[in-house]
């Protein structure tokens, strides 16, 4: 091979990639997603693809979905509409004013996507956009919380310089500690809130070297406090009327699952308690302490609330489609919870009653069923099974399972189309998923003890070399009664693959939570 | 810090370290995707997908091993895995089909650029890495999960068919 041959391929390649330019952001949005998925090893293959692909849309929704959902006009001073809806702003309630106030972020989409220092505050009924003499630098990295003890609020940028400013509810101060928390990435989640034992607000956070570091803001100075034991995974942080906590992520797998683990702070050190039910891993998070009702109200996806020692996960009949800002409004005696953290594309405010959300404020919604994208849920496994069978026209045999061990179980979203369709069921608690579709998955190999057998399944067609009636059964680490598992085969059926010895529809069975006899109740009852 | 230290501080999750160990890896990395696709919507959910997948395997990175053969090999085990699914490659079949450009381009590029576009998924794949992206054969096998050798002589019979392809062009 001469390099001028080498030369003309390498040109033939550019032209023809000249043609599909790596897409500008691609580099954040990719490593962005993979990093807030958390990481696992060997982790659930579909699971965690589909929580992937939903943090992708989610983020690339705010580029491609239409503008005239979010170019809303100006809202005057003091209206019943909110601004624009806002990605990465920061919130907290005032209580020296009664107020939510909202600080940064960005709106828009795409190139008309515009990072503002805006000011706005909401007393339960009216908006207003605060025009303060001075006031932060644009940011959608901030992080914020109501300093009891000073009567202001506390704003933290997460990135570089760091800087720490303060709102009294009607300008803003920079303030110049001597000491400046040397925090990383934004993504990392610097979290805030004010701790009533040291009466200071407290940041738990990583610094540029991934150590977690907790520190205190007393007013004029931050203090890096050396806490006995802390949690060492990214965290969102609460407050239950009583001790700040930290919902921080397991690191690694505890009884063959992660999970989110509760944290709660005693003014010197991290202290991890042992609710009877952990909460799942969680992507997007909102917290706020339910005054009125004397729980901490969790919304990320599902809606969680915690009494002091348990969590328990509510069953509303309404709820936000998104995980939005969220704060207890006191005038309302009510939880609140407006547009979304992570999307521009939802601009309704819900409130919380205890049992319930009920919409506050209409505004624009996010799509979440369609024929196309998907079918977001949560929904039985009988409706999505319905939708299943009426959609996947053109594959035989479509097999669904009929029993599911354990819990109710819902659906949250179906993929399907005229070929073929992917469905994970979750458990009640969230502490077991079922994945299963027509698809080929190439899940990742498991750590050096895991197990693959080629296990007896019903008619199963081999791959040419093979012999039929065979599946291929793979657990990732088989001293882990509940580890993650999957199960391959081809069922005779429609579809035509040149490497099976028939005609076959691929199925892929997985579960995360479920043991071997749970798992095996599922693939038998497939029909 | 370099790139074992990366892979030390990434493995421990630090996210900073992931950037810097994999970002600069995603301009290829697409690039191999949409070889391997011949679709950049496709290449773009592979890609994010293939770096979900590199985070999560962190733990099987040797900390020794050259992150850019590991990343994209991870990039085309998505890409196959994307193109074996059933219903995906029915839905795609015809998008994967290269616009014929007439008769009229006889130059030799063009005539390059497309029998490049004929050539099958694993040869495109073969000559991008060593050609386009000047990895060494034994990168290109493990990525590609063949031998070195094999590697070498996919390279060879896909330029062989390059060649004919453009002389029956030609004729």
């Amino acid at each position: 091979v001469t390099n001028t041959t080498r030369d003309r391929i390498a040109a033939a390649f550019d032209n023809e990639l000249a043609a599909a330019p790596v897409p500008p952001a691609l580099r954040s949005l990719a490593v962005r997603a993979a990093v807030q998925s958390r990481r696992q090893d060997g982790g659930h293959p579909r699971l965690l693809a589909a929580l992937a692909a939903v943090i992708a849309i989610a983020l690339l929704a705010t580029l491609v979905v239409g503008s005239h959902l979010l170019n809303q006009t100006r809202v005057p001073a003091h209206s019943p509409l909110p601004p624009a809806p806002r990605v990465g702003a920061a919130v907290a309630y005032d209580q020296a004013r009664a107020t939510m106030v909202l600080f940064g972020g960005s709106t828009g989409r795409g190139n008309e996507s515009v990072t503002v220092n805006e000011t706005w505050t909401w007393d339960g009924n009216y908006w207003t956009q605060q025009h303060p003499r001075t006031s932060p630098p644009r940011s959608r990295d901030g992080v914020m919380a109501y300093d009891q003890a000073r009567h202001n609020v506390v704003l933290f940028l997460r990135s570089a310089p760091n800087d720490t400013w303060t709102w009294n509810g009607s300008t803003w101060q920079l303030k110049h500690p001597v000491h400046v928390p040397p925090l990383g990435y934004a993504w990392q989640g610097p979290v805030l809130q004010f701790d009533p034992i040291t009466r200071a607000v407290l940041l738990y956070g990583f610094n540029t070297t991934n150590q977690p570091q907790t520190w205190s803001w007393n007013g004029s100075d931050w203090t890096q406090l050396q806490p006995a034991t802390s949690p060492n995974t990214m965290a969102v942080m609460a407050f239950d009327g009583h001790q700040v906590l930290l919902l921080a992520q397991t690191p690694g797998q505890i009884g063959g699952r992660y999970f989110t683990q509760t944290w709660a702070w005693d003014g010197s050190s991290w202290n991890l308690l042992h609710p009877r039910v952990n909460l799942p891993l969680m992507g997007w998070a909102s917290t706020a302490y339910d005054t009125a009702r004397g729980q901490l109200v969790l919304l990320a996806g599902d809606t969680w609330t915690w009494d002091g020692s348990n969590w328990a996960r509510q069953h509303p009949t309404a709820w936000p489609a998104t995980v939005g800002y969220m704060v207890y409004m006191e005038s309302r005696h009510e939880v609140v919870t407006w547009a979304d953290v992570s999307t521009i594309t939802d601009g309704e405010m819900y409130g919380w009653d205890g049992s319930n959300w009920k919409l506050l404020q209409p505004g624009p919604r996010p799509e979440t069923t369609n024929g196309k994208g998907g079918y977001a849920g949560p929904m039985s496994p009988d409706q999505a099974a319905a939708i299943v069978r009426a959609t996947v026209t053109n594959t035989h045999p479509v097999l669904l399972p009929t029993s599911f061990p354990g819990a109710p179980y819902d659906v949250r979203m179906v993929h399907a189309d005229a070929d073929g369709f992917d469905i994970t069921y979750e458990g009640d608690l969230r502490d077991k998923s079922i994945s299963f579709g027509v698809v080929v998955a190439n899940p990742p190999p498991g750590p050096s003890n895991a197990s693959e057998t080629w296990v007896k399944f019903r008619n199963a067609v081999a791959l040419k070399g093979h012999t039929n009636g065979y599946a291929d059964y793979f657990v990732y680490d088989p001293t882990s009664p509940l580890s993650q598992r999957w199960l391959m085969w081809i069922e005779p059926g429609t579809m035509v693959n040149p490497m099976a010895k028939a005609q076959g529809v691929p199925y892929f069975l997985s579960t995360d939570g479920l043991t071997d006899a749970e798992f095996w109740q599922v693939a038998n009852s497939l029909r | 810090m370099d790139e074992a230290g990366l892979v030390q501080a990434a493995r421990s999750g630090d996210e900073l370290a992931f950037d810097s160990l994999v970002g600069p890896l995603i301009d290829p990395a697409f690039k191999l995707a949409v070889v391997f696709l011949r679709d950049p919507d496709e290449a773009r959910d592979a890609v994010q997908e293939a770096t979900l997948k590199a985070w999560r395997s962190l733990d099987r990175l040797r900390n020794d091993a050259a992150a850019r053969a590991w990343f994209l090999t991870i990039v085309a085990n998505q890409c196959r895995s994307m193109r074996r699914s059933r219903w995906w490659s029915v839905v795609r079949l015809e998008s994967i089909t290269q616009p014929d450009r007439g008769n009229a381009e006889r130059e030799l590029q063009l005539d390059l650029d497309r029998e490049l576009g004929k050539l099958p998924v694993a040869d495109r794949a073969v000559l991008f890495l060593h050609f386009y992206l000047d990895l060494p054969l034994s990168d290109v096998g493990r990525i590609l999960k063949i031998s070195p050798q094999a590697a070498k002589s996919r390279v060879h019979r896909a330029v062989r068919k390059l060649r004919l392809g453009m002389v029956e062009v030609a004729k």
